[in-house]
């Protein structure tokens, strides 16, 4: 290899390592929709629709932030007018108003955001139920056909479905900082957390209850 | 003066025992870990984040052919490592220090804190 070419690739390997340790992290809130995230920076936020696995359209917003090759996003789909959305749909047939089919578009949310993840391509390194504070949901990491990795959160709380995505170089370390700090909110902006109990069942839990007494 | 009895005072040392001997649930599901098996790492801090929900160590740590490798340490929320004893500067960037840890299932470099031995005399200290 050409000496020019050796110091290039030096320089921009260094130059990649370095983006990753600059990143300065902050928690973002969106009290309006329930969510807490980490973020290494101030995120452009987008409205815009979804379609849902059944054919309804619902509203949805991202967050993103992208540094150099470092692209982070979360994502809330609102499914809290779902029965409205379904009864609203132009054509649908008499199977899509099934009086339940919007409930089950929202209980199949996860499998389904989670079912295209993995049809981008790429090899899926991790896929497993997860849970953050008891809400349940699903993770990914992928290592796509470019070599950079894709790191995914998927949780459905309250009728809205979140989802996190952290893509960045082959040489980055785990996004964990990212992907396991999606916090959720209650209508005051306290974070909200459950207790599992024996028979699956969820409780809030007691500290929780001392978060919203100022305990 | 009211009696106590020495059966009461007993049940109420061994309720107060079993409930602080109860650990806090985690915040997040810890499947993505190998968590029946710890790994062993050696290596200078790059980056400390004092952060909520998890505080995360960036630990450089010599890879089998003696090549640097960055490895993300992911450690628990500020209140539950200053519950153990940790205070922010005890660990900064520079820092030599040992950990044992829970490798993420994929052996990508991730590994869930487990105990922390620093330069400065803590030894296995847990950082959870």
């Amino acid at each position: 290899m050409h000496r020019p070419t050796k110091i290039l690739i030096t320089l921009l390997l260094f130059i990649s390592t370095q983006v990753s340790a600059q990143l300065q992290w902050a928690e973002f809130r969106d009290e309006a929709e329930f969510f807490s995230v980490n973020f290494p920076g101030d995120p452009v936020i987008v409205e815009s629709t979804l379609n849902s696995e059944y054919g309804a359209i619902f509203p949805s917003k991202t967050y993103t932030v992208e540094i150099d090759d470092y692209f982070y996003q979360a994502t809330v789909i609102n499914y809290s007018e779902a029965r409205q959305a379904y009864l609203e749909m132009p054509d649908r047939t008499d199977e899509a108003a099934s009086p339940r089919l919007w409930i089950y578009d929202q209980l199949g949310a996860t499998a389904f955001m989670a079912k295209k993840f993995r049809e981008r391509g790429g090899e899926v390194t991790f896929d497993a139920w997860h849970h953050i504070d008891m809400v349940e949901g699903h993770q990914l990491q992928i290592t796509n056909p470019d070599q950079s990795r894709t790191f995914v959160g998927i949780y459905l709380h309250n009728s809205r479905l979140y989802v996190t995505e952290a893509t960045v170089p082959s040489d980055a370390l785990p996004q964990g900082l990212f992907q396991q700090s999606l916090g959720f909110l209650d209508e005051e902006g306290i974070r909200i957390r459950y207790n599992l109990q024996p028979d699956r069942s969820r409780t809030l839990s007691e500290g929780y209850y001392q978060r919203r007494r100022g305990d | 003066m009211r009696s106590v009895s020495i059966q009461k005072i007993l049940a109420v040392a061994a309720a107060t025992a079993i409930v602080c001997a109860i650990p806090a649930s985690a915040h997040h599901s810890h499947g993505n870990y190998i968590i029946d098996k710890y790994t062993l790492l050696e290596g200078t801090v790059r980056e400390v984040h004092w952060i909520n929900p998890h505080t995360w160590i960036y630990l450089e740590v010599e890879d089998e052919s003696g090549k640097p490798a960055l490895w993300a340490l992911e450690g628990g929320s500020i209140a539950a490592v200053t519950n153990r004893g940790w205070e922010r500067d005890d660990i900064v960037s520079g820092d030599s220090i040992k950990v044992r840890c829970h490798q993420l299932r994929d052996l990508s470099k991730g590994c869930l804190l487990g105990f922390v031995t620093t330069e400065d005399g803590i030894v296995d200290r847990e950082f959870d």
